[in-house]
């Protein structure tokens, strides 16, 4: 049963000066360990920052050594090319001069470009057209050259052309 | 853990009764001591702090219980709050319900000037004289009416109890004096109630009763007074010169003249006391025909009147009101510091 006037204040085990001091520190070691937290959540920050940064680092390293071997390659690729478009042009002379060696009475039915030498296949009226008109061009550009002939039916002859340059000759055609 | 501290505050008009009461986690009392401030030019509020302080340092669960004394307080026969302003006027005034029966009220800016008292220790709990009343003799309220008295020194709390009920509730701070001619309207009142009560029951002979002062010991005290001698007539000093041994002289004398001081100031305290409980009986007379006049109390006779003494009161003051108001009066010696105690430890389940 309540007989008072007033309520009885709230008992603490705490008193007001403990109570202050509590509080006083619990704020303090709120901001300390805020503090530190930050800290930490900024080192974690700039750990993950300098990770990235090395990743792209390394990335770009990477990429850069990608792109040397690639120009590298391009650069390959470019020398081969042009190689090529030279043995391309010198060869497309050389066919273009060998049609202009072969007489129009000699037929070819097939040709073989070797590196260091050419093998004609066709058909010829005699011997002597042969000899005359395809074999002594033959002769004055490559060392060796030995052909062998056959009868056809018709009385014609289906020659093979075999011509080989020398050594020498080769290595000054590689100079040129 | 802790003890409890229980500081029981009761302020008089010339000084401080505290009592303090520790006890331990089994609710038994451990340590109790008491202490009087007088309220002379020495007293300061300090040397009550000071006292107070070291038990409210001993353990944070101390409360401080005071007794009301503010001079605006009161108890109303109603709970209802649409009928309390038939009886007071509570608009300023801080009340409590007892027993959803009756309340008691108290002056909401008294009641901070006493808190005020103690400062930063600050008060916990605050009584009213009427609970303390009510609770002192909770075995006979619960009974037929009766008036009840819980006699201070500056104060009378005055209730009329039926069953449990509060029936008629007046607080009187006795410091306000009454005025002659305020106390020969009283006479008057007294005479002519007496004539009322002997036309409405005969078996009452109130002829035979004198009212005239002679009548009361109070006047025979003073006589006793005057046929004293006067402190300048007890010993003439100078005739002692003529005696054979002097000294002895003086000292018999000198002891002579204390002792008749002694009595005189005794039979003066004796005189003083007496004219008091008069005054305090003619204030009972006075607030029993205000409660029998009054047509918002409900009233009945009553035979009874139970008082709570706080102050050693004379046996005149039983015999006034035998013999002028015809109540049979039963006295409890009563010690408010102990009883808002016993309340206090009630209210919190110390006990």
């Amino acid at each position: 049963m309540k007989y008072s006037y007033i309520t009885p204040r709230k008992k603490s085990l705490l008193t007001k000066e403990a109570v202050l001091i509590l509080t006083f520190f619990s704020i303090s070691f709120f901001l300390l360990f805020s503090t530190y937290a930050f800290l930490l959540f900024k080192e974690y920050r700039f750990q993950k920052e300098l990770q990235s940064i090395y990743d792209k680092k390394a990335e770009l390293k990477t990429s850069i050594a990608n792109m040397k071997a690639s120009i590298a390659f391009i650069e390959e690729e470019a020398a081969l090319a042009n190689k090529v478009y030279t043995t391309n042009s010198v060869l497309k002379d050389s066919i273009a001069n060998l049609f202009d060696l072969v007489p129009d009475r000699i037929t070819l039915s097939k040709a073989k470009i070797l590196k260091n030498g050419l093998i004609l296949y066709g058909i010829t009226p005699n011997k002597d057209v042969y000899a005359y008109m395809l074999e002594a061009p033959l002769r004055s550009i490559f060392a060796k050259t030995h052909t062998s002939f056959y009868q056809l039916p018709n009385g014609w002859l289906k020659f093979v052309s075999t011509n080989y340059l020398d050594n020498e000759f080769e290595d000054f055609i590689n100079e040129d | 853990m802790y003890d409890t501290t229980i500081i029981n505050i009761v302020v008089y008009a010339k000084s401080i009764h505290i009592y303090i009461e520790q006890i331990g986690n089994n609710k038994k009392v451990r340590h109790s001591s008491e202490k009087i401030f007088i309220l002379n030019d020495s007293y300061s509020d300090e040397l009550l702090h000071d006292y107070i302080k070291p038990f409210t340092e001993d353990t944070p669960y101390y409360y401080v219980v005071m007794l009301d004394a503010s001079l605006e307080q009161g108890a109303i026969p109603t709970c209802d709050k649409h009928k309390m302003s038939l009886y007071a006027e509570l608009s300023t005034a801080k009340y409590i319900c007892i027993d959803n029966k009756w309340a008691c009220y108290t002056s909401q800016l008294f009641l901070e000037e006493e808190m005020q008292l103690l400062g930063e220790i600050g008060c916990d709990l605050i009584y009213s004289p009427f609970v303390v009343l009510k609770n002192f003799y909770a075995d006979k309220t619960k009974g037929e009416i009766a008036l009840y008295v819980f006699v201070q020194e500056h104060s009378l709390t005055l209730a009329v109890f039926k069953e449990n009920r509060l029936l008629y509730g007046e607080y009187i701070d006795t410091r306000f004096e009454i005025s002659p001619e305020e106390e020969m309207q009283l006479t008057a009142d007294r005479l002519e109630e007496s004539k009322d009560m002997d036309s409405q029951d005969d078996s009452i002979d109130l002829d035979d009763i004198e009212l005239d002062e002679d009548d009361l010991n109070l006047d025979d005290d003073f006589d006793n007074l005057e046929s004293l001698e006067p402190i300048e007539d007890l010993g003439d000093i100078d005739s002692l010169e003529d005696e054979d041994n002097p000294e002895l002289q003086l000292d018999e004398s000198l002891d002579a003249i204390s002792e008749k001081a002694e009595e005189l100031s005794n039979e003066a305290k004796d005189i003083e006391r007496t004219s008091e409980d008069f005054k305090r009986f003619t204030l009972i007379q006075q607030s029993l025909s205000r409660f029998y006049n009054d047509e918002r109390f409900e009233s009945d006779f009553i035979e009874n009147l139970y008082v709570a003494d706080a102050v050693q009161l004379t046996g005149d003051f039983k015999r006034y009101i035998q013999d002028e108001m015809f109540l049979n009066v039963y006295i409890r010696s009563i010690e408010p510091e102990l009883e808002i105690c016993h309340l206090a430890k009630e209210e919190l389940g110390l006990i």
